[in-house]
């Protein structure tokens, strides 16, 4: 699954589980497995934003059918901007 | 205008304009005389009569051609004006197949032609509208085929910005007459796109901008940049050549469009129909941020958002860090709230339920109280404790089995007397009447 789709599955279903303790009416035990798993997905929602870096590419031959491309040095002062902030 | 006429060739003919009053570059130093290569051969030359010069046209003899007086007036006009504004309404618009524009300028009493040639006239955005008010940049000449002068216009602006606002609405209108522009048209941009697709030049501040904001809002966001010239010649077909090609990388969630501030003429490449269509017809979701904050280009109506600067445009198209961090955390928060809340409610009704039960529970133990209370009553009334407390004992054998009759009794036999706090280890001594053994007797008992 791409990153992004984790990251919203993993939000829409840690919603969902909030959803469900709040309204219905599980018993204990289901409400207590219910709640480990939200656990498990708020600590995957985290680990998802971790500062994990894209690559920055361009496209070789804007022209050609084929999509090729070459990965882009940006100057240090963006990439000590980023890191800042 | 006088140095026009001064030492001039046709200056006792008048021949230039009168009506030229003031000097059109001061920078620009009169003109004396002509070049001799314009002059009629031998026009100059001495007559033979002593070496005395006789202009030309001076006699019938000395008759200039039409053609080279028409030169003649073609140079003193070319050489005498420097290139000059005009202003005036436009007349008679034509675009001829060569792609060469003529027209008039005019105002209420007078006209002058003009003539924009094609190399001139593609730099136009459109062509104006007849009686448009106009400002024309050229240079005066003689069309010499029909002894007329014109203007010849390398610039031609309506007042303000009349012209560019002319196609732009020209354009706008068609693009608005397809429904291109219709904000129903407008996609939502992905939430968090996974690789941002830009399209600008590679040495723009533009592009730079974009990929510092996106570096520092969502550093884990890819960025492909498809490198475009975004303005002069040959723009809109790079323009266009790269949007294409940015579309095809398959992972491109969302297109950026960009390039940073500048003139009207600049920025036009954003206005043209064709990269309208491309912008209009790409595949997922673009953002364009052209020029500054108050420009607005033709692809902006069509894009699915339009930004006012690159970097509002990089924080359109990703979410913040901070922002999804602090969402993580009230999802967390709302979770253990949520099965606080849960537990809470779970608590309450144990304790409701706790206490329904000890109620029970309390009122079962006082229900058994009484009834033990009253039975024990009876059970005690039933019990032979109290007999025996009166004195009473109860024989038995030593199986327990209480022996009630005389036949019951033999002489040496053992038998346990049941008193109140106790037994007594007894023996028959004798049957009968006057037994020993016998005085409790067998009826003493239940």
């Amino acid at each position: 699954m791409s990153q992004e789709l984790d990251f919203e599955a993993t939000m829409a279903e840690l919603e969902r589980i909030v959803g469900a303790l709040d309204r219905e009416e599980l018993d204990l035990d289901e409400a207590l497995r219910l709640f480990e798993d939200g656990v498990r997905h708020v600590r995957r929602a985290n680990r998802l934003l971790e500062d994990v870096r894209g690559r920055i590419e361009e496209l070789i031959d804007a022209s050609s059918a084929q999509v090729d491309t070459v990965e882009l040095a940006v100057d240090a002062t963006d990439e000590e901007n980023a890191d800042a902030d | 205008m006088s140095e026009v006429s001064q030492g001039s060739l046709f200056g006792a003919g008048g021949l230039a304009s009168e009506r030229v009053e003031q000097p059109l570059d001061a920078a620009e130093p009169p003109r004396q005389d002509l070049p001799d290569r314009e002059l009629p051969a031998g026009a100059f030359e001495p007559d033979g009569r002593g070496g005395e010069i006789v202009a030309p046209g001076r006699s019938a003899e000395t008759a200039l051609s039409v053609s080279d007086v028409n030169a003649a007036v073609r140079e003193v006009l070319e050489s005498s004006f420097a290139p000059l504004w005009v202003v005036g309404e436009v007349a008679n618009w034509r675009r001829a197949s060569s792609g060469h524009c003529y027209f008039s300028l005019r105002d209420e009493s007078a006209q002058i032609s003009c003539v924009i040639w094609r190399s001139d006239a593609t730099r136009l955005p459109t062509d104006p509208e007849e009686g448009m008010e106009v400002c024309a940049y050229g240079s005066l000449s003689l069309y010499e085929t029909r002894g007329q002068y014109q203007l010849v216009v390398q610039k031609l602006e309506a007042k303000g910005e009349g012209l560019w606002r002319l196609a732009f609405e020209r354009t706008r209108r068609r693009l608005e007459a397809e429904g291109l522009t219709d904000p129903a048209r407008r996609r939502r941009l992905p939430a968090l796109p996974r690789r941002v697709g830009i399209v600008t030049s590679r040495e723009g501040a533009a592009f730079h901008d974009v990929v510092s904001v996106i570096r520092r809002r969502a550093p884990w966001t890819h960025i492909l940049l498809s490198a475009c010239r975004v303005q002069g010649e040959g723009a809109v077909q790079e323009i266009c050549a790269a949007l294409d090609a940015v579309c095809r990388h398959p992972e491109v969630d969302v297109v950026v469009l960009t390039r940073g501030g500048g003139s009207v003429e600049d920025l036009w490449c954003f206005n043209e129909e064709v990269v309208a269509r491309a912008v209009a017809g790409c595949p997922v979701p673009i953002v364009t941020a052209v020029g500054h904050e108050v420009d607005v280009t033709i692809v902006d109506l069509v894009a699915d958002l339009r930004a006012p600067t690159p970097s509002v445009a990089g924080e359109l198209v990703v979410p913040d860090a901070a922002d999804l961090r602090v969402a993580v955390q009230r999802g967390s928060a709302a979770l253990a709230a949520a099965l606080r809340s849960r537990a809470r409610r779970a608590e309450e009704r144990a304790s409701r339920a706790s206490e329904r039960m000890g109620d029970g529970v309390i009122r079962f133990v006082e229900r058994c109280g009484s009834w033990l209370d009253r039975l024990g009553g009876r059970l005690e009334a039933l019990s032979p404790l109290s007999t025996l407390e009166r004195g009473y004992a109860v024989p038995m054998d030593a199986e327990g089995s209480v022996l009630r009759r005389l036949e019951m009794f033999e002489p040496g036999d053992a038998f346990r007397l049941r008193v109140v706090d106790g037994e007594v280890a007894a023996r028959v001594e004798a049957t009968g009447g006057t037994a020993a053994g016998a005085e409790h007797g067998g009826e003493s008992s239940t």
